[in-house]
């Protein structure tokens, strides 16, 4: 393949990538995508160039400028979309104007500005892929371009050979390491950034402070994961596990058809500088269980944590709390990432809580009217029960023994759904079986609240941590002993979560999860953090070597010699700028410019009158290894410069290797 | 190209044969041979400059001719003359010296102004015009001509207009100790033994070769530099005529077949400044007559190209 061809085909995958970019981060859909695929494709036919002439181009440019306008004032939905549709439009006219390969990595570059746009809006793990796979694509385009443009103008049939690729793949890799190493160094000033653009998926009705009887069952099968939830400790004991729930929303009020929660007393909770904030006070001085969570933007403003929270740590500015134990942040615009401290004992052995005031104790208690038989079951499987909790228990085993657990919720209109579903339908999904049991349980007397939230999802030992989806949301019931205070009974028969997930999966969600943990979510106060332990890590050794006097001393000179060496090389790298000869060096080949900045380092430069030939002499009288190696370069610049000829790849590559060797007294190895 | 650099090779070493210990003349001979031009070989009686043209025209195959100038000759001696035939009742052509592939015109300073301008129009234009008619001369044509420095006795310099007219003027200067030690051990042949090395047709065709020498724009813009440079400097009072830089730009084309490539190189302008414009410029006359400010062409020249930048 001739470079001139490979740099046309890494510029149009570039361009690709951008798209690509744009489709992962759902800035254009799946037909605008293929669309621009194709006027992309049209690009590349020379028969479509050949149709837009000069004119044809100028009116294109200036139709694409009032298209913008428009676009921007009245159809995109944000500025940052008109921008986008802007510079795509741009990145296709540059193509199909390609005169000179500059036109080309013009377009190459300009893809860049697109990824960087979609990067603004996406967090997403695929995004890596395109990045990575334009900083490859990009590093072969500079390359090839650089390829090109040295060698002669007239013909661009330049050959590309195999060991290219290893050049290329090794500055592709270390440009890769240099900007990771970057990331994690600079600070951070996204955060700081308005964002343009609020993208919230709309999700469902199944977390909001009303619940209609069924919404949840909407989203059972929806496997988009909504929130994983990272155990520093790790997986947690069976016992532990078998009550591991992550709690979102508590509901107080039953209208007969929905659930919802009465507006009671609120609390709004500043963080402290740290971002902690405690939202309940402990009970017992058991052990915490330490969950951090990243909530995917789920359409909701609550926190989902391990019952028994007692401590959240977030970046927001306030932590609301009601007196239902829900947890609620102003701002849920995007994903939001917090720790939390749960108590697992769940209060036993600690201070006993106290009894419910009776106003609030009828809140727990309100019953919309409802058929007699509904009171009746409740009454006839509790009549051997000795107390709440008993009866609690008996009701709940008698809803998941009894009914059938089934996302098929055809609802009779004019019927009781709760009636329908114990006496009628005798199956339904966990709302139903949650709503029958607070109810049945209200109408014997004994306070409940319906809990939504997510089952505890799928453990990925890779990453120690639960990946939980939309499929996991459920609900449950907490019903409040005397004594011993709110307890959570599940009544559902439904299995857990199927793990049907393989290892390769496991393991790709668990660098999904790094991904946002290191990467997107990587902030100022991790950078702090990160710093901090290295220093640290810094006065150990130096106290080490307080320890050891003479080693103090060795490392003492070990530096400065290291600063001296320094100093030294930025010299030497400095230096031949000033001592550049003043002689234009326009088109001179690359390999020879370096030859000319390496000999001027040791004090041969060429005078004006000077040709390349005489310099060469010149050089081999004062050094025979250097004129030898200059002899070589000389016949290629000549070639090159004045001959018209194009070198191979490998012929450039070996002629550079060649021009830094100069630098170097000794024998040549040519 | 590895084909056209043996046949120069042959054509090279064959009249090195001849003249022993001058490389760089004897490369100076063929570049203007293959540059279509004529050359004049000025230098003090006796270092070998007819030897030099002699060994050149015997070496390429096809015809020679010798005129030795003498201050009675007459235009027709050279050209030629047209007889009456009596038994044809016409006038007949009777071709004079002039017609040959290489004609070497010896002392051509020592015959009048009148006989050494009948030359002109043919070196020029490669054909003669005599009694109304016009008829060429054979290809390759090539005039070598040697003159000794005019200060000596008996002697008409050439006018700047028929100086003009030759593509390269050389001084061959005296030999080393050790090559003139070879020339009287008999180790040089005499020009008169060697056997051409190359046909006419291939002479040509290096010629035509040369022709197609790539000339890079930074070249060509060199060479206008190092021209203009003579028109403007105050050191010349008469710089080079255009016909002076298109003779530069030949020979350094030559001069880079010869050197093996088929592309230019500002060295080959180089090299080729001085005999190629050195004897078409006329010194600014300093501090009077032959006093001690006056400079020759070619130290002119050789200032000239010390001055002008070299394209990179």
């Amino acid at each position: 393949m001739t470079a001139a061809l490979a740099l046309a085909l890494a510029t149009y995958l570039l361009v690709a990538d951008g798209i690509v970019a744009l489709l992962v981060a759902g800035l254009v859909g799946p037909l605008g995508a293929l669309l621009l695929g194709v006027g992309l494709a049209l690009t590349w036919s020379a028969r479509v160039r050949a149709l837009v002439g000069p004119r044809a181009v100028r009116a294109l440019l200036l139709g694409v400028a009032a298209l913008a306008l428009v676009d921007l004032f009245y159809f995109a939905t944000a500025l940052l979309d008109g921008f986008l549709h802007l510079l795509i439009a741009l990145i296709l006219l540059r193509l199909l104007t390609v005169r000179a390969p500059r036109d080309l990595r013009d377009a190459g570059l300009m893809s860049f500005f697109v990824l960087v746009a979609s990067s603004a809006v996406d967090v997403s793990f695929g995004f890596l892929f395109v990045f990575v796979a334009y900083l490859l694509g990009a590093t072969w385009m500079l390359l090839l371009h650089h390829l090109v443009s040295d060698s002669a103008p007239e013909r661009g049939s330049l050959r590309l050979r195999g060991e290219l690729a290893w050049v290329v793949t090794g500055a592709s890799a270390g440009a890769l390491v240099i900007t990771a190493a970057l990331f994690f160094v600079i600070p951070r000033v996204g955060e700081a950034t308005l964002a343009f653009r609020h993208q919230m998926r709309r999700m469902t009705t199944g977390f909001s402070e009303r619940v209609e009887l069924g919404a949840i069952g909407e989203i059972e099968t929806d496997l988009t994961v909504a929130m994983r939830v990272h155990l520093p400790d790790g997986e947690p004991p069976p016992a532990v596990l078998e009550r591991l729930r992550w709690r979102g929303l508590a509901l107080d009020v039953y209208n007969g058809a929905a659930w919802g929660a009465s507006r009671g007393r609120r609390m709004t909770l500043r963080p402290s500088l740290a971002g902690e904030v405690d939202v309940a006070v402990r009970r017992a001085p058991g052990p915490l269980l330490r969950q951090e969570i990243v909530l995917e933007p789920i359409g909701t403003d609550a926190l989902f944590v391990a019952p028994g929270a007692v401590r959240v740590t977030i970046r927001q500015s306030a932590v609301i709390t009601d007196d239902l134990g829900s947890l609620l942040i102003p701002t849920p615009s995007s994903r939001v990432q917090y720790a939390v401290d749960s108590e697992l004992a769940g209060g036993l052995g600690g201070r006993p809580p106290e009894d419910l005031d009776p106003s609030v104790r009828s809140r727990y208690l309100q019953l919309p009217p409802l058929p007699a038989r509904v009171g009746a079951l409740a009454r006839q499987i509790t009549r051997d029960s000795r107390d709440a909790y008993a009866a609690a228990t008996d009701l709940t085993a008698y809803l998941s023994t009894n009914l059938r657990y089934s996302l098929n919720l055809d609802h009779t209109p004019g019927f009781d759904p709760i009636d329908e579903f114990l006496f009628a339908r005798r199956s339904g999904n966990c709302e139903y079986f949650a709503s029958a049991l607070a109810i049945m349980l209200r109408s014997i007397g004994i306070p409940s609240r319906v809990v939504t939230g997510f089952q505890r999802g799928e453990w990925n030992p890779y990453g120690n941590f639960f990946a939980v989806r939309m499929a996991d949301a459920h609900a449950w019931v907490e019903v409040h002993v005397a004594g011993t205070g709110w307890v959570t009974f599940d009544p559902s028969p439904r299995a857990g979560a199927a793990s049907s997930s393989n290892n390769l999966a496991l393991y790709l969600d668990s660098l999904r999860m790094q991904w946002y943990r290191y990467v997107v979510s990587w902030s100022q106060q991790d950078q702090v953090e990160a710093v901090a332990r290295v220093r640290s890590a810094t006065w150990a050794t130096a106290r080490w070597s307080d320890a050891a006097a003479p080693g103090r001393e060795l490392a003492r000179v070990a530096l400065a010699v290291a600063a001296l060496v320094a100093l030294w090389l930025v010299w030497r790298l400095w230096r031949p700028r000033s001592a550049r000869a003043a002689g234009s060096v326009a088109r001179l080949p690359d390999f020879y410019r370096r030859a000319l900045r390496v000999l001027a380092r040791r004090g041969l430069v060429p005078r004006a009158t000077e040709t390349a030939r005489e310099f060469a002499a010149r050089v081999a009288a004062a050094s025979a290894d250097a004129g030898a190696l200059l002899a070589t370069l000389t016949d290629a610049y000549e070639r090159v410069r004045f001959g018209a000829a194009t070198l191979t790849a490998a012929d450039v590559v070996d002629l550079a290797v060649l021009a830094t060797r100069l630098a170097t007294p000794g024998p040549a190895r040519v | 190209m590895r084909q056209r650099r043996e046949l120069t090779a042959r054509l090279e070493d064959n009249i090195a044969r001849c003249v022993v210990g001058k490389p760089e003349i004897v490369r100076l001979v063929v570049v203007a041979l293959l540059a279509r031009g004529h050359l004049l070989i000025e230098d003090v009686p006796g270092v070998g400059k007819t030897t030099l043209a002699s060994a050149l025209a015997h070496s390429i195959g096809g015809e020679f001719q010798r005129i030795q100038f003498t201050s009675d000759m007459l235009p027709s001696d050279i050209l030629g003359v047209s007889i009456w035939q009596a038994d044809r009742g016409a006038f007949t052509f009777q071709p004079g010296p002039l017609f040959a592939n290489v004609v070497l015109a010896d002392e051509i300073n020592r015959t009048t102004p009148k006989t050494q301008s009948s030359l002109l129009e043919a070196m020029n234009e490669f054909q003669v015009s005599l009694d109304h008619t016009t008829r060429p001369l054979p290809r390759p044509f090539m005039v070598l001509a040697t003159q000794n420095p005019h200060e000596y006795e008996g002697t008409y310099p050439l006018p700047e207009s028929q100086l003009d007219r030759f593509m390269l003027r050389i001084r061959i200067g005296y030999p080393g100790a050790a090559d003139e030690k070879t020339i009287l051990l008999g180790g040089a042949a005499a020009p008169e033994t060697v056997k051409p090395v190359l046909t006419p047709g291939e002479v040509i065709g290096l010629q035509e070769a040369t022709d197609e020498i790539r000339a890079d724009e930074s070249v060509l813009d060199y060479i206008l530099a190092i021209v203009t440079a003579t028109r403007t400097s105050s050191l010349l009072g008469l710089g080079v005529s255009p016909r002076g830089s298109r003779a530069l730009l030949q020979a350094a084309r030559a001069w880079a077949l010869l050197d093996g490539r088929d592309y230019l190189v500002p060295d080959d302008v180089k090299r080729l400044a001085v005999p190629a414009l050195a004897h078409r410029v006329m010194p600014a006359v300093a501090g009077g007559d032959g006093g001690a400010g006056a400079l020759d062409g070619e130290t002119a020249i050789r200032a000239i190209l010390e001055d002008v930048p070299v394209p990179r």
